[in-house]
């Protein structure tokens, strides 16, 4: 903090010459790459011959394709999958945390944490597979009719791919709440303890504000992910199927550049994500806001 | 919240078994013989057998491709943990014009998504041929991370006391002095805590390995198992087995690194 004092803003600095490097793999691998996309969003291009200008074209077929529709959508559930992905390890890591072994049970909830999402995809084809354990399971108890089509039923991917999710994401949202329980002073709980407030009131009322930090860093998270970091979970589980059940844009990208010649339509679908990521860095900060004045009132 | 916690206890319980519910179905089905798991995809008993580990060692590519990641994660871990405890230490110690600019840049580079920026990627690395290479696919990887290892980095340099600092400038030791005598043994819980989380992340990393390595002949461990399943679309116990080979590393890496894993390490970038 104290530490940027002395040397303000001079025209040349030592700390120039540090983030240089950065700087320029940045620009040359990160921001370079997205001006092309723009500029290839708004051409027909295959890759080989030179990109010819076609305006909008790309993003008026994006406008017509039914598909499309159902790969937005697709990506708005997956934000609504936030809250089960948020709320579940919230209130695992209170009912944890004054366990005798919490820190042991922290640790194998962790464990999914660390295994590759493509490894995660696997494993759920295996255990849901249709003749798999789980559905052999409901079948055997006579509740078979609960037992679900999980990556086959297009109304009921999604949620599988939810649950799945949430299986993987569980421990590190566990580990995250459990560092800011730790925070929360001991005598403030026993307080409250004393006035006889009782466990919904306890969390509504303590530890949900708490950790909002927490909250509010775990949800831009995972939010950020679904429109970021969802591929190789969609590629593991459904490889976005059936049809377009499962399809996030990041894997319609994929999708449309593994059919080959479409590269202008693909750059289209990037800058639709670019503008999704936009939209939910703005609708975060916005909130952020509004909650700052209500509590200044 | 020391009475009638078997509310608790049960949501635990059923959390733990759901938990580790399909890791043990997955060894098990990985310690099958192929046709009898066809015959009864359900059936937990029957014969134990090592030899699925042995097909994809040998036969199936997977020491290669362990070989591969190993090579394009260290390249891009390192990469990304150099440039993120550089930038992160002149972003925490000075004030300089591009200080903004610097940050602005990072934390950018952090939302947007691989996917987006594939198509421009893919013809920088063919112009320069560059492409197929594990080494320039970890230069890339290198520079995708580094940007949320910057963050990182800054947040814990500027928990240091300016002190120290102020102490080597006193000492006469200048900046690229102060960098590697203070800053960076300082430093080393941190680094190592951004190290081993970009290894996880780039070994886990699927699309730029999929569509920067175009020729599939050196697969990393993603794209094996990828390959794998989807031959073997249903998961057999050979995917089951590929699947247990390709994590032995990462988790290796998380038993030998979990010292200087720490949650509070992390909680650093949570602060409001």
């Amino acid at each position: 903090m104290a530490a940027k004092t002395r040397t303000r803003s001079k025209v040349t600095s030592p700390g120039q010459a540090f983030v240089l490097p950065q700087l320029l793999l940045i620009l040359a691998f990160i921001f370079w790459p997205l001006c092309a996309v723009l500029y290839y969003s708004t051409t027909q291009y295959d890759g080989l011959s030179e990109p010819i200008n076609v305006g909008l074209d790309n993003f008026i077929f994006l406008a017509t394709w039914p598909d499309f529709y159902r790969i937005l959508l697709n990506n708005l559930l997956l934000v609504g999958g936030v809250v089960v992905w948020v709320l579940v390890p919230f209130v695992m890591a209170i009912a944890v945390f004054p366990m005798k072994a919490a820190s042991t049970i922290r640790a194998i909830l962790y464990i999914p944490a660390m295994l590759p999402p493509i490894i995660v995809g696997g494993v759920f084809r295996i255990v849901l597979a249709d003749e798999g354990p789980v559905n052999s399971g409901l079948r055997a108890a006579g509740l078979g009719f609960l037992a679900p089509g999980w990556f086959t039923d297009p109304n009921f991917v999604l949620i599988t791919v939810v649950v799945v999710i949430g299986w993987a994401t569980l421990g590190s949202g566990v580990l995250f709440y459990s560092t800011g329980l730790a925070a929360i002073s001991p005598s403030f709980i026993e307080a409250a303890q004393l006035d006889g407030v009782n466990r919904w009131q306890m969390i509504w009322h303590i530890y949900r504000p708490a950790l909002r930090p927490i909250t509010r860093f775990w949800i831009l998270l995972l939010t950020i992910s679904t429109v970021t970091g969802f591929f190789p979970w969609i590629y593991g589980l459904t490889q976005g199927g059936p049809g377009v059940a499962s399809t996030t844009l990041d894997y319609a990208i994929y999708a449309t550049l593994n059919q080959g010649s479409t590269l202008g339509r693909g750059a289209a679908i990037a800058v639709v994500s670019l503008v999704f990521i936009a939209l939910i860095v703005l609708i975060q900060a916005g909130m952020r806001r509004i909650r700052k004045t209500e509590e200044w009132n | 919240m020391t009475k009638n916690n078997w509310f608790e206890t049960a949501i635990v319980a059923v959390a733990l078994v759901v938990v580790l519910g399909p890791i043990l179905w997955v060894v098990r089905v990985a310690l099958k013989p192929t046709a009898e798991y066809v015959g009864e995809p359900a059936n937990f008993g029957g014969t134990w057998t090592f030899e699925n580990l042995t097909t994809v060692w040998v036969t199936g590519g997977m020491a290669q491709a362990i070989l591969h990641s190993t090579i394009t994660v260290g390249v891009g871990a390192t990469l990304a943990v150099a440039l993120a405890a550089c930038t992160g230490f002149a972003l925490a110690r000075y004030q300089f014009m591009g200080h903004r600019l610097t940050i602005a840049l990072t934390t950018g580079a952090m939302f947007l998504p691989a996917a987006a920026l594939v198509i421009p990627m893919f013809e920088l690395l063919q112009v320069w041929g560059m492409l197929d290479s594990l080494v320039w696919l970890g230069v890339v990887y290198g520079v995708m991370f580094s940007a949320w290892a910057t963050v990182f980095m800054r947040s814990f340099f500027s928990q240091l006391p300016s002190e120290v600092f102020e102490a080597g400038d006193v000492d006469g030791a200048g900046p690229i002095r102060q960098f590697f005598s203070i800053a960076l043994p300082m430093a080393r819980p941190a680094l190592a805590t951004a190290f081993i989380l970009t290894c996880f992340l780039q070994w886990s990393e699927l699309l730029l390995a999929l569509l920067l390595l175009p020729s599939g002949d050196t697969p990393t461990v993603a794209v094996a198992i990828a390959q794998f399943s989807s031959q073997f679309r249903t998961g057999g116990p050979l995917t089951a087995a590929a699947m247990l080979v390709g994590t032995a590393p990462v988790l290796l890496l998380f038993v030998v690194g979990q010292r200087w894993l720490q949650a509070g390490a992390i909680s650093g970038a949570v602060k409001d």
